[in-house]
C-alpha cells in the first residue's frame, strides 16, 4: 500500500472515537462534550489538510497552525472542566492567554501563518502534557474505582502520549528541514515523523475505548438524582 | 547544522526531563494530600468513637446506676415474713449489686472519669489495680520523673495501654507484663514487654484479626507517634511507641 494512503488512513482513525461518540451522543456525560468537539475539529483539520495538499497542491501550514490554537484552547477547557474546581479557574485562563499571545507572536508578528514553525506546537504540547500528568495523579489519589475504567484517565494518558510525541516530532521536523535530501535514504527525523502516524492511530484507538466506557447520563452518580419526570 | 541538532536534542530532552520531574513531584504532592486526608478521616472516626463512648458511659453511670440503686432500696423496703421470699429478695438484691458493679466497670472501661481530673499515670495505676483482683497477670508499671503528657494525648495513650493489657490477657498467655512511660531527650516513650507466647506479625495482618493492632496504629498516627512491635513465636512481645516531645 502507498505510504501516503496508509498515512491518510491512519490519520482518519480519528473516525473510530467519533463514530462511537456519535452513536452514544445522547447518553454521553456533559463533561466529555468538549472532548467530542475536539475530535470533530481534528477530523475537520485532517480533511482540510487533505484537500489543501491533494486538490490545491499547497501547504497545509495555515490549517495546522489555526487547528493547533483551537486544539490547545479546547484541551485546556476540557482539563479545566475535569478539574471541577473554581480554584484553578485563574490558572487555566492565564495558560490560555499565554498560549494565545504565544501564537499571535509566532504566527502574526514574527512569522507568517503559512510558514512552518515548531515553537507554539512544542509549547502548548508541553503545557498539556504537564496538565494531563497532574490530572492523572489527582485521579490516582481521589478516585476509588480502578483507573483503567475511568475515561478521563484513558484520555489524559492519550494526551500525554500524543503531545509528548508531538514535541519529539516537531524537533525532528526542525532538524530534518536542514538535512539534505538523499534519495531512498530515510533519516532518523523521517522515521520519527512517520512514527507519529502510528502513535496517532494508537491514541485514537484509546480515545475510542474511552468514549465507549464513558458513564451514561442515567448512571451518573449525580445526574440520577435530577431525573426529569 | 551540528549545533542545531545538538541544541534541539538538548531542549527536547530537557522538556521530557521536566515532564518526568513534574510527574514525580506531583505524585509526592498528591500522596501527601491523600495521607493527610486519611489521617483526618481516622482522627474524625476516633473522635466520634470517643464521644459516643463518653455518652454511653455517662448514661450508664448517671441513669442506669441510680435507677438500679433505687430498685434495690424499694426491694429492701418490702417486708416479708416468709423465709423463701426473704431469700429470693436477698438473692435479687445481690444480683442488683453485681449488676451495679459490672455497670460501673463497663462505664469505667468506656471512659475513665478520673482521666479528666488526674494525670495518665494515676489513671493507669487505678486501671491496673482494678484488673489485679480479677486476672492473675502481674503488671509492673513504671514512669520516669516529670513525665508530663499533653492532655489531648492522654486519652489515646490510655486506650493504647488498655489495648495492650487486654491483648496480653486474652492472647499472650503471659504471666508478667512490664509497662514503662519514659521521658527522654528524643521523645516520650511507652514501652511494654510481656513473657507470653508471642506471635507472627504477618499472620495477624493477613488474618481477619488485628483490629486491636489497627486501632493502636490509628491512635499512634493521631498523636504523631511511631509504633514498633518486636515479637516472634515463643519469644514474648515488645511494643515501643515513641512520641515527639512537642
Amino acid at each position: 500500500m502507498d505510504s501516503n494512503v496508509l498515512n491518510f488512513l491512519m490519520s482518519e482513525s480519528i473516525l473510530i472515537p467519533i463514530i462511537i461518540g456519535a452513536i452514544r451522543i445522547k447518553s454521553l456525560n456533559k463533561a466529555y462534550y468538549p472532548f467530542f468537539v475536539f475530535l470533530l475539529l481534528g477530523l475537520l483539520s485532517e480533511l482540510v489538510s487533505f484537500i489543501l495538499i491533494e486538490k490545491f497542491k499547497t501547504s497545509n501550514a495555515a490549517d495546522i497552525k489555526v487547528y493547533s490554537l483551537v486544539e490547545c484552547c479546547i484541551v485546556l477547557y476540557l482539563l479545566y472542566v475535569w478539574q471541577n474546581s473554581a480554584r484553578h479557574r485563574q490558572l487555566f485562563i492565564f495558560l490560555a492567554a499565554i498560549c494565545i499571545i504565544f501564537w499571535i507572536v509566532e504566527c502574526v508578528i514574527f512569522l507568517n501563518i503559512n510558514t512552518w514553525s515548531p515553537y507554539f506546537r512544542v509549547f502548548y504540547a508541553f503545557v498539556i502534557v504537564l496538565l494531563s500528568v497532574n490530572q492523572i495523579n489527582a485521579m490516582m489519589f481521589d478516585h476509588d474505582e480502578p483507573l483503567y475504567k475511568n475515561p478521563m484517565f484513558i484520555i489524559s494518558l492519550g494526551f500525554i502520549i500524543i503531545f509528548l510525541y508531538q514535541i519529539i516530532e516537531e524537533a525532528a521536523y526542525y532538524i530534518g528541514a536542514d538535512q539534505p535530501t538523499v534519495s531512498d535514504k530515510i533519516t532518523v527525523s523521517d522515521k520519527i515523523i512517520i512514527g507519529y502516524g502510528y502513535i496517532n492511530f494508537f491514541v485514537n484507538a484509546m480515545y475510542g475505548v474511552a468514549i465507549f466506557i464513558i458513564t451514561t447520563k442515567s448512571k451518573d452518580e449525580y445526574n440520577q438524582y435530577f431525573k426529569q419526570g | 547544522m551540528a549545533d542545531k541538532l545538538f541544541y534541539t536534542v538538548i531542549i527536547t530532552a530537557l522538556l521530557i526531563a521536566i515532564v518526568i520531574v513534574f510527574f514525580v513531584v506531583s505524585v509526592i504532592r498528591y500522596n501527601k494530600k491523600y495521607m493527610q486526608l486519611q489521617k483526618d478521616k481516622v482522627q474524625a472516626q476516633i473522635m466520634i468513637q470517643e464521644l459516643e463512648r463518653k455518652r454511653i458511659a455517662n448514661d450508664l453511670h448517671d441513669s442506669l446506676g441510680p435507677m438500679l440503686s433505687t430498685v434495690k432500696l424499694y426491694m429492701h423496703s418490702i417486708s416479708v415474713s416468709d423465709d423463701t421470699d426473704k431469700e429470693s429478695l436477698d438473692k435479687a438484691s445481690s444480683f442488683i449489686d453485681e449488676t451495679i458493679k459490672n455497670l460501673r466497670e463497663i462505664s469505667y472501661n468506656l471512659l475513665p472519669s478520673s482521666l479528666a481530673r488526674n494525670d495518665l499515670t494515676m489513671v493507669v495505676r487505678e486501671f491496673i489495680s482494678r484488673l489485679a483482683s480479677r486476672h492473675p497477670l502481674k503488671i509492673d508499671f513504671e514512669t520516669t520523673e516529670n513525665t508530663s503528657i499533653p492532655k489531648d494525648t492522654e486519652i489515646h495513650l490510655f486506650r493504647i495501654i488498655q489495648e495492650i493489657i487486654h491483648n496480653t490477657i486474652k492472647h499472650s498467655g503471659a504471666s508478667k507484663l512490664k509497662l514503662i512511660i519514659a521521658k527522654k531527650p528524643d521523645g516520650l516513650f511507652l514501652i511494654s514487654e510481656d513473657n507470653g507466647k508471642g506471635f507472627n506479625m504477618d499472620d495477624i495482618r493477613d488474618g481477619a484479626g488485628g483490629l486491636g493492632l489497627k486501632s493502636m496504629e490509628n491512635r499512634c498516627e493521631m498523636i504523631d507517634a511511631t509504633l514498633k512491635i518486636i515479637t516472634a513465636k515463643n519469644q514474648g512481645c515488645k511494643i515501643i511507641i515513641k512520641m515527639p516531645n512537642s
